[in-house]
């Protein structure tokens, strides 16, 4: 496999640190196609009993798409808030990908009449709960982002408060309201 | 609510809601309803708002407390949809399309091949185990063993990381369950009686190709049939699949008991109740019967809209309640046939010893009823109308039942009153869809898809592809054909590819839908094309001959030169031999319609050394379809408007039987035929309505009466020499014949019997015709009493095909053209008094030019013929001598009388006019004078001719007659004749 751009990596973030809006453009695919790539490889190492942790995810591609030595320490927090955004994305498309076949649409291949053999219904539905997240996010923006990066990030509450530049209370309170208001939507949406 | 749309004042609101929500989780659970009362101060919204969230509170703690990657890899580890996103060797997997015990598929793109495909991979909970391998293995090597269109081919299997996977053709569409459940729900029919046949016997093809390769498929049932959106059905999943072993297959059909060797564990059921034959539901041993259980049970779900047997859970539910059990029968549509009721019955026959033994019984009873439709109340009375079938048609079905009868087949059970259609049904044109006048269509290799270009409602030109083996399964568009344009698009020997012109280019396109990849450029619009197993196209061009291009693209190079001194107006519509190597293609003239042909070509052959090889005269083009066993296929060739089918060897290159119509009122566009063949299916398209009436016009080219009634021509009429009757030549017993059209008193007939019957030409005292016939292979002269009685008397023999054009006014002279591989067209006199011994020919003019249409001139002073000889034709005259007839140079110097080029023509009587057809169809008058010297005239244009065919002009010079169409144009449907060449 090819080596990961860290040079690129690394000079894109500074840059987009320093304003340059652009940059984040070119950023993005750089870094989604590694967590995928990674997200995939730790999802497959993943048995019961164990936790994932996000935020080693993260962190593995930071690591490896960064040159550590060139950045500035509130780079990593940017890079770990668009890392959530787009780890949002990996699993919504991956959960998408998983529920198009549950709900039996498309192109369907093989007989599902010996379905018990394939997993039960998920405990969260996370195609439903990016689309209320979007939602929630006009109505109040900072909570919704506390969510993408907990939920979909994976990042502890001091992690979140040093991306968003919010004391860890604040995290606590946001991630507390921000819940109610989700789930209520999510029930809202089942009915 | 609309998700990120919030209504103005909601982020002022939620302000509140916040401020109030928080509050309130600070407070004891019963103190929060009498806090929010007092907080919210009447403002209610507000207060259900805060309500409804504090609501929430309790079961909130384990809402999204594990973080969406652990809880999407906790689904993956039980879960389908693994490999989505990942690239496995050359595959990017895109999604999963279905999962199950026996493996999940994905979409997958081969980056290598650049197409779409399944992808079949074991659960991973499986990817270990041997016996889930071995299985999956076993079901590669059986559909590798199955090549048939109905069922869903294996392109390979693959090592991916250490399981194995089969890539398997992408079908795109939907389950038979998904087109019937919701009729199904609904308490409705799901589909009319003929689109459920068309649908069986699709599956009852696809069986019986596995039952011949010794495959049961074990499992078969709707949700494993799929229909592509253009209609073609797909047996798919073999997963449960099972061979036979060679020891068991010669007793009665029946398996091996011991089934550990296919990969079944023992004991283990394996199936789908519902459609679970008694004995497979009791553990039996299955044979291909159970197949034909599992198709009983899904034909009668189509019919009837419920399954046969019910919901069964479990094949204990099946092995104890099926014996107890039969089917509602009453739940059939009424307009069921009755012998698809005694199928049904056949196939669901508990005791198996009993059942249908043989699936292609069931295809010969399911083709007998989708050819004698019943009257389906449900299908539109327009598209039952039966099209008003000329009585050749009867004739012909009238041969095929007596072919059937000596077969030994029971054939006359149908209703005498039914429409004689054996074999034949009609494939409507797009509803949606325009299809050009000059469009034609080509059938894929395999015979399963016809395609064409045609506009649809957006006004856009695009390839439409339509299955050739099903009438009610509507075309669709090919995405990314747009702008597309030339006659037919043509296929890659796997029927895989379309070939097709656009903007200037040639593109090649996937008919599963990737997008269209440039070729070559190339001028002018292509016309025809073909595509060798090696990887070799060859196209031709209107405007430079056949050129040879590689199907991966790249500069073409030149095959053949138009010779345009031979009058060649294009080379064109080739067709690869199954060599390879060899292909046919036409050379068609510009002017005159005997010296078109179909000739063979070579890759090998330098491009001026193509016109060697002369194979038959055709004027639109010819199809070859191959034998399987064999090397003489069937070359296919229009003649007039009748279709012909003439054996040609591949191995000597040569046409080697006779010529026998295939179908009959066969339409034609620029230079091709609205026809295609593959082994089992022809289809083509009737012309415009054929009937034509004798129609006379004045000078000036107004209609000034009609002859007698219509009838379907083949070469127009020549008057006799009192103007009162006319000889035609009209399509009877799948012959082209000469009639004499006594005007107002009908048709009489002049000739029968074997062989093309052309150009007749009057005697000066009206009683004899003489004519061309090709009874023996090339067309000879011929005379008969126009009477019709007597024989036809050979007048003259050769190996060189002759045409008949005059005859001299003191009897003495007929004028005939002849080919000749060397000097090409000549013309030729051939003595028609005294003895036998002293009639032989001489030749008039015989250069290396083309020369045709030659008449005496009344006084038989003067020859007057079209000849090419300065590029174009143009049309001479020369002086004709009968006293030095013999001698060796009977034509004097020549006159050119036409300007700007000229066919066709005709003496006045008198011999003071003569009249000609300029190129573009204009009806031209040259006079003549004798005295002092023989002078011509200037050119005078009358009128133009409304349709270019044969004609003739009364005694004074005054009427032209011409067979004149009918109707010029609906558009007509297709027309599939299956097993063209069984019925014959």
């Amino acid at each position: 496999m090819a080596a990961p751009p860290t040079r690129g990596v690394t000079v894109l973030l500074q840059a987009w640190s320093d304003g340059d809006e652009t940059a984040l453009e070119r950023l993005l695919p750089l870094v989604e196609a590694e967590l995928r790539r990674l997200a995939r490889a730790y999802m497959r190492r993943e048995r019961k009993g164990h936790t994932l942790q996000a935020t080693a995810l993260v962190n593995e591609v930071f690591l490896r798409l960064t040159d550590a030595r060139g950045l500035r320490w509130e780079d990593r927090a940017h890079f770990i808030g668009i890392s959530a955004r787009l780890m949002r994305r990996v699993l919504v498309d991956h959960a998408r990908s998983r529920d198009y076949q549950k709900r039996g649409g498309g192109a369907l291949m093989v007989s599902l009449d010996d379905a018990r053999l394939v997993a039960p219904a998920a405990a969260l539905d996370v195609v439903a709960l990016d689309e209320a997240l979007d939602a929630f996010a006009s109505v109040d923006a900072r909570k919704s982002r506390v969510v993408e990066l907990r939920f979909f990030g994976g990042l502890t509450v001091e992690e979140t408060a040093e991306v968003l530049h919010v004391s860890p209370d604040t995290v606590k309170r946001d991630w507390r309201l921000a819940k109610l208001w989700l789930r209520r939507e999510l029930q809202r949406e089942a009915r | 609510m609309n998700p990120g749309d919030p209504k103005p004042g909601a982020v002022a609101r939620w302000q509140d809601v916040e401020r109030l929500l928080e509050a309130a989780l600070t407070r004891r659970v019963d103190e929060r309803v009498a806090f929010l009362a007092e907080a919210c101060a009447g403002d209610e919204l507000v207060r259900c708002e805060v309500e409804s969230l504090l609501a929430q509170e309790a079961g909130a703690s384990g809402f999204m407390s594990t973080p969406a990657v652990a809880m999407e890899g906790a689904m993956r580890e039980n879960g389908a949809g693994w490999f989505v996103g990942q690239r496995l060797g050359s595959y990017q997997i895109q999604s999963l399309l279905g999962a199950g015990g026996m493996g999940e598929v994905y979409r997958a793109h081969d980056s290598r091949l650049g197409r779409d495909v399944a992808i079949k991979i074991l659960p991973r909970s499986f990817a270990s185990d041997p016996e889930r391998v071995t299985r999956l293995e076993r079901e590669a090597r059986l559909l590798a063993s199955l090549n048939h269109p109905n069922i869903g081919a294996i392109y390979g299997l693959e090592n991916i990381g250490e399981t194995p996977a089969l890539v398997l053709e992408l079908v795109d569409g939907v389950t038979l369950s998904e087109r019937l459940e919701p009729a199904t729900r609904a308490g409705a029919l799901p589909l009319s009686v003929s689109a459920a046949l068309t649908i069986a016997k699709q599956i009852a093809d696809a069986l019986d190709a596995a039952h011949e390769a010794r495959i049961v498929h074990r499992d078969l049932k709707p949700s494993n049939i799929k229909i592509t959106s253009a209609g073609v059905v797909k047996v798919l999943d073999f997963g449960l699949a099972k061979v036979t072993t060679d020891e068991a297959s010669g007793v009665n059909g029946s398996y091996a008991p011991a089934a550990a060797a296919d990969g079944t564990r023992a004991g283990t059921i394996l199936g789908t109740p519902a459609y679970m034959s008694p004995e497979q539901a009791r553990g039996q041993a299955v044979d291909k019967r159970a197949d034909i259980w599992a198709f009983g049970c899904v034909l009668f779900e189509m019919l009837a809209g419920k399954q046969a047997y019910g919901a069964l859970d479990t094949a204990a539910d099946a092995a104890a309640s099926i014996p107890m059990r039969e089917p509602d029968w009453r739940a059939l549509p009424p307009n069921t046939p009755t012998a698809i009721r005694t199928l049904l019955r056949r196939c669901l026959h508990q005791n198996r010893a009993r059942r249908l033994a043989d699936i292609s019984d069931a295809r010969l009873e399911i083709d007998d009823a989708l050819t004698v439709p019943p009257l389906d109340t449900r299908t539109p009375p327009a598209a039952l109308a039966k099209e008003k079938r000329p009585w050749i048609a009867w004739s012909g079905w009238v041969a095929v039942a007596v072919t059937l009868l000596a077969l030994g087949v029971n054939f006359m059970r149908q209703q005498p009153s039914a429409v004689p259609l054996w074999g034949q049904f009609e494939i409507p044109l797009p509803t949606t869809a325009r299809l050009p006048v000059d469009a034609n269509f080509s059938l894929s290799p395999d015979g399963a898809w016809l395609v064409y270009f045609a506009v649809g409602s957006d006004g856009v030109t695009r390839l439409w592809v339509q299955a050739a083996r099903d009438a009610l399964l509507a075309a669709r568009p090919l995405p990314g054909t747009e702008g597309s344009f030339g006659t037919a698009p043509f296929w890659s020997p796997d029927s895989h590819y379309l070939v097709f012109q656009s903007q200037g280019r040639l593109k090649k396109i996937d008919l599963l839908g990737s997008p269209a990849e440039r070729l070559c450029d190339v001028s002018g619009t292509v016309l025809g094309g073909s595509w060798n197993r090696h990887g070799v196209i060859i196209f031709g061009t209107d405007t430079s001959g056949i050129w040879r291009v590689s199907a991966e693209g790249g500069v073409p190079t030149a095959l053949t030169v138009v010779d345009r001194a031979r009058g060649e107006r294009v080379n064109a519509f080739p067709t690869f031999l199954p060599d390879g190597r060899h292909f046919l293609y036409s050379r068609i003239s510009s002017v005159a319609d005997q010296d078109s042909a179909v000739y063979v070509g070579s890759l090998d052959t330098k491009p001026e050394a193509q016109a060697v090889h002369r194979l038959t005269a055709s004027l639109f083009g010819a199809a070859f379809v191959p034998a399987p066993d064999s090397s003489v296929g069937e070359l296919l060739i229009l003649r007039g408007s009748t279709l012909m089918a003439q054996p040609f060897d591949t191995g000597r290159l040569a046409l080697t039987g006779e010529a026998v119509p295939v179908a009959e009122q066969v339409g034609r566009t620029k230079g091709t035929g609205y026809f295609a063949a593959s082994s089992d299916g022809l289809i083509y398209r009737r012309a415009p309505d054929q009937a034509a009436r004798l129609t006379w016009f004045d000078r000036q080219g107004h209609v000034v009466g009609t002859e007698g009634e219509p009838f379907i021509a083949d070469s127009g009429p020549r008057l006799s020499p009192t103007g009162e009757r006319a000889a035609i030549g009209l399509f009877a017993d799948h012959n082209i014949d000469l009639w004499i059209s006594e005007f107002t008193r009908g048709l009489s007939r002049l000739t029968s019997g074997p062989g093309l019957k052309e150009a007749p030409v009057w005697s000066p005292d009206g009683r004899d015709i003489a004519f061309a016939s090709s009874r023996t292979g090339h067309f000879d002269l011929y005379k008969k009493g126009s009477n019709g009685e007597g024989v036809d008397e050979p007048v003259f023999a050769s190996d060189e095909n002759k045409t008949p054009s005059s005859w001299s006014r003191d009897g003495r002279f007929l004028l005939f053209s002849s080919e000749s591989a060397k000097t090409k067209r000549d013309l030729w006199i051939l003595p028609m008094q005294g003895d036998a011994k002293d009639r032989q020919p001489f030749a008039f003019l015989r250069t290396d030019a083309v020369e045709t249409a030659g008449a005496f001139s009344p006084d038989m002073q003067a020859v007057a013929y079209a000849s090419d000889e300065s590029g174009a034709f143009e049309i001479y005259v020369r002086s004709f001598t009968p006293a030095s007839a013999a001698g060796s140079a009977p034509a004097g110097p020549r006159r050119l009388v036409s300007k700007g080029g000229g066919i066709r023509l005709h003496w006045r009587s008198d011999g003071k006019e003569l009249f000609y057809l300029a190129l573009d169809g204009r009806m031209t008058a040259v006079d003549v004078t004798v005295h002092p010297v023989l002078h011509f005239g200037v050119p005078r244009v009358l009128f133009t001719l409304p349709v270019n065919g044969p004609w003739d002009v009364d005694a004074a010079g005054q009427r032209f007659l011409l067979a004149i169409p009918m109707d010029p144009g609906t558009p007509r449907p297709f027309t599939v004749v299956r097993h063209w060449q069984e019925q014959r």
